[in-house]
């Protein structure tokens, strides 16, 4: 037995130290504290042996509980940390795991006293709290496997060899003891569960260097797992098989206008009735919540267990707004390009049938417009890509007085019969580049389509902290209410019969820079507001 | 024509190939390296010093010599990988050795502790005690957050503590540890034997900081040789042998030892003094150090009978 336990000790030390050089690593700690008090344990047991007077004997029984006490603790620590229950493992739940080990070392050290725990002091026989600090001591124990178990079933090898490794360290000196506590072992009433700590240090030994304990550790999966459920791009809710919210990360709480709070137990048709209701779900649709513009697309799928039963779902929301509103603008896009160029070549056909009969100068200018009209058309097709085209990249900042004043000159050397005032913007305000396209558009075309008899456009500025107001204002012919329905909706709807583009790439090119336009218009002219985000001042 | 390049030889004039002999100067060169860089060296000169002891105070044989001697390689060892950042300067050679076998020296360290440890329980709880010290202040050391780890840290920094730490500690476990091993009491020869060695290792400690004293001096570690200079170091530790030698003469005066002994020692003294007076004026520091570090050797030699 002296053998096994000076084998115990050295092991454990070695052990000890090995574990101390892998600090700050998750379970470092605690399994030098485990490895401590074993070889206090084992130490204290050799000295019992070697002792030669009753007292001396009884005396190394009291404190090799400073060890024994110390074990259990350090046991359940070390797992929690090591498989990543890093949440019950704080200094309040650590102390409160400690009080009844701290109880048990003030017991045997006071314990010629009271003999609570030892009821006769020459025999050593077990007393009251004996039994409640190795029933305790075996709860920890359960409690340190139950994490450990998870790990021994893991995809990764190496993570299955250290849980087992760690297993047989534990089960070793447990069998031991349980068999000293039934008197099955012919000790002489001596406890050898430490020399079993041999074999644990062993065991810990092969899963510190074989099996790199502390070089690939599970600790981070639990995290990592709610991490990525929490932070992923896409909303996520966990149902079970009645329907019931379970679990729901922030994004699907903001799609579904509610907080965790609100929607954690209730059932998904009571929190949002238009998304699902159970067994009505179909995987792959369009969900818009309701008073919204945006657009998710929904997959759901099952969760089952290990049984392969199925005991919830997963409900996934992937955020298409953008892409689902840029497909809405594409088919306006397309459907309007079509119908202008159909409604312009069919004028030139039948004007050009003619004019191969008769000769016309009326005719033949109407021709000419029309083809003008279909060049317009595809420069502002080109415009309104380019929109596109820029909103998907990263763009850059720009003077707004810089715009607004290129825009100015080049509208008034275009239109020079048109009066153009500019009230001058702060030279430090920055907004977004695609705005360079937008106020263009509006200045020209509040020139261009300006039929007064005195045609005149003033551009002003209202800046802010955090947006900046640009109006242009004019004394045309105002837009017609069928034309302002594309915007005042605020929905890609398709536009009616002579719909032109200009209003098109303002409203577009405005939201997809972050802004909003707002008209105002009657026979007297219109007040074009865009309202802009400041991107910075310099 | 052809000609011979100036490396060809005539078959007469080669040298014959000796791998045997190579191979074992190659040997002998990566053992010389691993006793010196790892410190393993003075794993052995600690159970020299042991039996030295056992056999001054007539203590029988236990296993006290092999403990000092792994406890020795285990703090040394743990010592340089600990310190491998800051030694870099001052040993080059054995910042490079110790930086390529790192992992396998504190390995080897925290199995010669462990092996130190579970030795030390079969001399008792008092010898357990001692070898518990170094682990305790391996801990320490290494304990940032400990309200008082910034005391214990700063005290290698202070002006002549460090070398009385280190000179005490090996002093006490290499003369307790026989003496607990042997249930033997603390006489007054002990205390004697004790304080001499205290003395020698104090010498030992600060002979390779007349070597650091550049580095010492920029990270503010008061040291002999920084505060005194290399001369002033000399008439400083001439003072600490002439003291060992005064202990020794007043022990012997008492009957403490016997005259043997106490030449013995005195030779020791003796040797050790003239290894200070070439502190400054011999170039080849480490092997000053190493020569120290071996003053109490020649009395192994003596003291053990050779086998008849």
């Amino acid at each position: 037995m002296k053998l096994a336990l000076v084998g115990s000790v050295a092991v454990g030390v070695t052990a000890g130290l090995l574990a101390w050089r892998e600090r700050p690593e998750p379970g470092a700690m605690p399994l030098v504290l485990l490895m401590a008090g074993q070889c206090w344990w084992s130490a204290t047991l050799l000295f019992q042996i070697q002792a030669t007077t009753a007292a001396g004997r009884a005396f190394f029984i009291d404190i090799s509980w400073i060890g024994i006490a110390l074990i259990p603790v350090a046991w359940l620590v070390f797992a929690l940390e090591y498989s990543g229950y890093n949440e019950y493992t704080t200094q309040r739940h650590v102390l409160l795991a400690a009080v009844i080990p701290a109880i048990t070392v003030f017991l045997a050290l006071t314990d010629q006293y009271h003999q609570l725990l030892y009821v006769d002091t020459p025999m050593r026989l077990p007393g009251p709290w004996f039994w409640v600090i190795a029933a305790y001591t075996y709860l920890l124990g359960v409690l340190g496997i139950v994490p450990l178990l998870e790990l021994v079933t893991s995809q990764v090898r190496t993570f299955r060899g250290q849980s087992l490794a760690l297993l047989i360290g534990l089960v070793a000196p447990w069998v031991t003891n349980l068999l000293f506590l039934s008197g099955q072992l012919p000790t002489a009433g001596i406890d050898p569960t430490p020399v079993a700590f041999t074999l644990s240090g062993v065991a810990y030994l092969s899963a510190l260097t074989r099996f790199k304990l502390f070089g690939a550790s599970p600790t981070p999966i639990r995290h990592a797992r709610r991490s990525l459920y929490k932070q992923m791009h896409q909303g996520a809710l966990v149902l079970d098989t009645h329907g019931t919210i379970v679990d729901m990360n922030d994004r699907a709480a903001a799609a579904l206008r509610t907080s965790p709070e609100e929607a954690l137990g209730n059932k998904l048709k009571t929190v949002s009735p238009t998304l699902n209701a159970p067994g009505e779900t179909a995987s792959n649709r369009v969900f818009t919540p309701p008073g919204t513009r945006e657009s998710y697309d929904v997959s759901e799928s099952p969760v089952t267990d290990i049984h392969d039963r199925t005991i919830g779902r997963i409900i996934t929301l992937h955020d298409i707004s953008d892409l689902f509103r840029m497909q809405q603008r594409l088919e306006v896009l397309h459907r309007v390009f079509r119908h202008n160029i159909r409604t312009n070549i069919q004028i030139i056909i039948g004007h050009a049938g003619y004019l191969a009969t008769h000769n016309c100068q009326r005719k033949a200018d109407t021709l000419k417009q029309n083809a003008i009209e279909i060049e317009e058309i595809g420069e502002k097709v080109r415009k309104i890509i380019d929109v596109f085209e820029k909103g998907r990249k990263e763009r850059e900042n720009v003077r707004l007085h810089g715009i607004l004043r290129e825009c100015v000159d080049a509208t008034a050397r275009r239109y020079p019969e048109v009066d153009i005032e500019y009230e001058p913007a702060p030279e430090d305000i920055l907004v977004d580049s695609l705005f360079d396209i937008v106020c263009s558009n509006v200045i020209e075309n509040a020139a261009q389509h300006n039929t007064s008899s005195e045609p005149w456009v003033r551009v002003s500025v209202d800046p802010g902290e955090e947006t900046v107001a640009v109006h242009v204002e004019d004394n045309g012919p105002g837009i017609e209410p069928h034309e302002l329905a594309l915007v005042e909706d605020g929905a890609e709807t398709p536009l009616k019969h002579g719909s032109g583009f200009g209003l098109a790439l303002t409203a577009w090119g405005t939201d997809i820079a972050g802004g909003s336009v707002a008209f105002e218009s009657d026979e007297s002219g219109t007040r074009v507001t865009l309202e802009m985000p400041v991107a910075g001042w310099g | 024509m052809a000609t011979n390049s100036p490396n060809d030889t005539d078959d007469s004039t080669t040298v014959p190939p000796r791998p045997m002999r190579d191979r074992l100067h190659r040997f002998a060169g990566s053992a010389r390296d691993v006793l010196l860089y790892s410190s393993a060296y003075l794993a052995f000169i600690a159970v020299a010093e042991v039996l030295i002891v056992t056999e001054l105070l007539s203590l029988p044989l236990t296993p006290a010599p092999a403990i000092a001697g792994l406890l020795t390689f285990a703090v040394y060892g743990n010592d340089r990988v600990a310190d491998v950042e800051t030694d870099e300067q001052t040993t080059p050679a054995r910042t490079a050795f110790i930086r390529r076998y790192d992992r396998r020296l504190y390995t080897l360290s925290a199995l010669a502790y462990g092996l130190a440890v579970a030795l030390s329980v079969l001399g008792g709880p008092a010898a357990f005690a001692l070898a518990l010290v170094p682990g305790a202040i391996w801990v320490v050391y290494a304990l940032d957050w400990l309200p008082f780890s910034g005391h214990v840290n700063r005290l290698k920094q202070i002006f002549i503590l460090n070398s009385v730490l280190v000179a005490g500690a090996w002093a006490l476990v290499v003369v307790l540890l026989p003496i607990a091993f042997a249930g033997a009491p603390v006489t007054l020869t002990a205390g004697v034997v004790c304080l001499t060695f205290f003395l020698a290792t104090f010498v030992d400690v600060e002979i390779p900081n007349v070597r650091d004293r550049a580095s010492d001096r920029e990270a503010g570690v008061k040291t002999l040789p920084v505060v005194l200079g290399v001369r002033g170091t000399r008439y400083a530790l001439y003072g600490v042998t002439s003291l060992a030698a005064a202990v020794l003469v007043t022990a012997a005066s008492d009957g403490l030892l016997t005259r043997p002994e106490t030449v013995l020692l005195l030779l020791c003294v003796g040797y050790l003094t003239v290894i200070v007076t070439c502190l400054g004026r011999v170039d080849d520091s480490g092997k000053l150090t190493v020569a120290a570090e071996c003053s109490r050797l020649p009395m192994l030699a003596l003291l053990v009978p050779p086998a008849v």
